[in-house]
């Protein structure tokens, strides 16, 4: 109904600058234009239009992690001054299966404002599909070089734009053992793969299992074994080579993939190497298999995992001390021109919606203070180098830490790199491997061609 | 459920003159069923063309591809697979619970005990699928040799002297693997066919067996020859809810293996396709695939129903 008069008009324009001023609610404009004589569309798009900026200030966070229990407490800590200072709630909400939960959010066009991905494959996914904001708007360039090394930014980066925080980095070059098995019985720690081959024999001589291993894991079971060949890649094969796998610039049939998989195949199937091989290492769980080498008595000698084992070695042993009764030595090298190469991991903290809130959470995360925080309750190797190692809560989480920071030669995870068909396949193949080492080369040319497969498809 | 107990004979019969509804009650019936039509309407047909639609497109869903998903589906070795394994369910599967189930409901039949013996074997279906799949999962559970086994299967092998054997997680017995699967659905679904096949048994009229038992009938034949014959169309029924039921499996197989150990199924893949791999195009395929293998059965139910109906 259009407005003739201009006392209508003149009550209209009224209304208008109460609610875009916010002394009006939305509730009243509606009735009181409507009475006015417009229709409830109109009025509703001149609510939509000038309607107060809601947007503007916004007062909470929506954070999706994986975390849960103790990493979940540790985070609320770390999150806890942040809202102390700006008031802006964190609310977050938390799933076992991020990948499902994420995409359908984004698919109903409801994003988390903050998402903590498992890994950058993932990132990079997102990024290219647009749902990703730049972190260069929210973070100082000067202050963030100075403060992570470029490998965290550059693997952050996607076209040339920071998309990613690296958070809670694991070292994943990192064999557990105990200090006080070790001693007792005389055994050196290894520096090399031969010695370390030659102990794991000197260990099964004497009808005592030298290794344990578990790969079980759900949905995602193989990802343990995953982590040795790609520490043992790239040990043996370099970063400039390692990369190239990574991006599939050589395929999975290539020598130097085959021979990843066959010095694992060395532990795997060693003789005596692991109680039940290898179906025992399909059938147990990463975390139950990482108990063995400190029972009393023990049942193993060495477990190789990231440095996140030593939360469940302290979470299973309450009385275990640090550096006595559990420790780790790197993992030995291979090739001297690749010594001290590191893989590692970290999760991915990415924003998906822009305003003001995000932007100083993820200042706010970045800081080393907010790091130190975690790092201080344990089970956390912070990415930021202005970190003290001296805040860590032991001596091994410190040696991690500071191992990590000083790696001469460091790489992501490969399979968290890679796009997640490929991810899977890998995986997949590391379980059908162990099971039986002689179907390397079937296995080595299924994952080839998942991998042609996700890279042409769009 | 209508069973019918004699074979279908009578053709339908005509509609009533048609004048003799009258507008109103036409009107009123369609305001009735309106609701569930525009429920079905927006939540089954929509998603169901716009699955289809997606299927010929690629992973993201922005453009089309044609029967590129199709042709990966039937040659990527990994998607053949898993076809194998519907296929291993849908047999081995329905065969277990039907053949069992009316066994059982046979034996059960004579006995003292029938409401105690069936009221047990009933009592797994009230267990969710991924309940029973937990139960399972600890069933054939693995600890290393030396120390103790939980998994109550392994309990009992190590006790007579027997390594203990991982039983789900071995890849070379993909074939087994997906029958120790099968054992949880068949042991939660018999109790489910059992209890229907025994109702119709007890509505087969006594005076035939006694008829075929005074002519001199043995057991066997009387089960092989007037039994069986007699309560075909509920062993229809059955079998073609189980068929339909097995196609759509996912919880056993998600939560006992996760879709290793050459276990996937269809509905594991096209979940993880969809949201691990966001592969919008394959997805589709998978499940425009289970869609096309459903319908021959939806055929045969429906024409059975409508041969019931015009026998009223």
């Amino acid at each position: 109904m259009p407005i003739y008069e201009r006392q209508q008009r003149d009550e209209l324009d009224q209304l208008v600058e109460g609610v875009t001023q916010g002394t009006l609610s939305r509730r009243a404009f509606l009735q009181r234009a409507t009475a006015l004589g417009l229709s409830l569309s109109v009025a509703g798009s001149i609510l939509a239009a000038c309607g107060p900026a809601s947007n503007s200030n916004p007062t909470s966070v929506d954070v999706l992690n994986v975390w849960s229990g103790e990493e979940q407490a540790s985070f609320k800590a770390v999150v806890a001054p942040f809202t102390k200072n700006t008031g802006i709630t964190v609310k977050i909400e938390s799933t076992r299966d991020l990948n499902a939960t994420l995409t359908a959010r984004i698919q109903g066009r409801n994003p988390p404002d903050i998402a903590v991905l498992p890994n950058p494959g993932k990132m990079q996914q997102l990024a290219q599909q647009g749902h990703l904001v730049s972190l260069d708007n929210f973070l100082d360039t000067n202050t963030i070089q100075s403060q992570y090394s470029k490998g965290w930014i550059d693997l952050g980066s996607y076209n040339g734009k920071v998309y990613a925080l690296f958070y809670k980095a694991a070292n994943k070059g990192t064999v557990w053992y105990s200090p006080k098995q070790f001693q007792t019985n005389n055994y050196q720690i290894p520096t090399t793969w031969d010695q370390l081959i030659s102990l794991s024999n000197q260990i099964a001589n004497s009808s005592k299992f030298p290794w344990a291993m578990g790969v079980s894991s759900g949905s995602a079971s193989g990802w343990p074994g995953a982590d040795w060949i790609d520490q043992i890649y790239l040990n043996l094969n370099g970063p400039d080579l390692y990369d190239k796998w990574v991006a599939h610039q050589i395929p999975w049939t290539d020598a130097s993939v085959k021979s990843a998989f066959q010095y694992f195949g060395q532990i795997v199937g060693g003789k005596h190497y692991i109680n039940g091989a290898p179906q025992s290492i399909l059938a147990t769980g990463f975390q139950d298999a990482s108990y063995l080498p400190f029972d009393s008595p023990p049942k193993a000698y060495m477990y190789y995992l990231g440095d996140f084992t030593e939360g469940f070695i302290t979470g299973q042993f309450k009385s275990a001390v640090a550096g006595t009764d559990f420790n780790f030595f790197p993992f030995p090298v291979i090739n001297q021109q690749y010594a001290n190469a590191l893989t590692g991991g970290a999760d991915v903290v990415t924003a998906l919606t822009n305003n003001s809130a995000v932007k100083q959470l993820i200042q706010y995360m970045a800081t080393p203070d907010a790091q130190a925080i975690w790092v201080k309750r344990g089970g956390f190797t912070a990415t930021n180098n202005q970190v003290p190692s001296s805040d860590y809560p032991d001596a091994v989480s410190g040696a991690s830490a500071k191992a990590l920071a000083a790696a001469p030669i460091f790489r992501f995870g490969a399979d968290d790199l890679m796009p997640s068909q490929v991810e899977d396949a890998f995986w997949k193949g590391v379980l059908t491997f162990i099971g039986d080492q002689t179907q390397l080369n079937s296995v080595l040319s299924q994952i080839e061609s998942v991998a042609q497969q996700a890279y042409t498809s769009s | 459920m209508a069973v019918a107990v004699s074979q279908p004979t009578a053709p339908p019969k005509q509609e009533g003159r048609r004048s003799s509804r009258s507008r109103s009650e036409r009107w009123i019936a369609w305001i009735w069923i309106g609701p569930a039509v525009l429920f079905a309407a927006i939540f089954l047909v929509y998603p169901v063309i716009s699955t289809v639609i997606a299927s010929f497109q690629n992973s993201d869903s922005t453009k089309f591809v044609g029967f590129k998903n199709f042709q990966e589906v039937f040659t990527n070795p990994g998607l053949l697979e898993v076809l194998r394994n519907n296929l291993l369910w849908l047999v081995l599967a329905t065969a277990g619970t039907v053949f069992l189930g009316l066994i059982i409901a046979v034996l059960v039949d004579r006995v003292r005990i029938e409401s105690f013996a069936k009221s047990t074997i009933f009592i797994p279906m009230a267990l969710s699928m991924t309940a029973a799949a937990v139960i399972w999962r600890f069933v054939y559970a693995y600890a290393a040799p030396g120390q103790p086994q939980i998994g109550i299967l392994n309990a009992i092998w190590t006790t007579f002297g027997g390594q203990p054997q991982g039983f789900t997680a071995d890849p070379k017995n993909d074939i087994l693997n997906n029958i120790l699967l099968m054992v949880a659905y068949v042991w939660m679904w018999t109790g489910f066919c059992m209890v229907i096949l025994s109702a119709a048994l007890k509505s087969i009229p006594t005076e035939i067996l006694e008829a075929a038992r005074v002519d001199g009938a043995s057991e066997l034949s009387i089960f092989f020859r007037i039994t069986m014959p007699m309560i075909s169309p509920t062993i229809a029924v059955v079998a073609t809810t189980m068929l339909i039921n097995i196609l759509k499996i996912f919880d056993i197989v998600y939560v006992m293996t996760g879709g290793d150990f050459g276990t996937n199924v269809v509905a594991v893949e096209f979940y993880q396709e969809f949201f691990n791999f966001t592969n919008f195009g394959v997805g589709s395929a998978l499940a425009v695939l289970l869609l096309v293998a459903i319908i021959p059965i939806m055929i045969f139910n429906i024409r059975r129903f409508r041969v019931q109906e015009a026998q009223r």
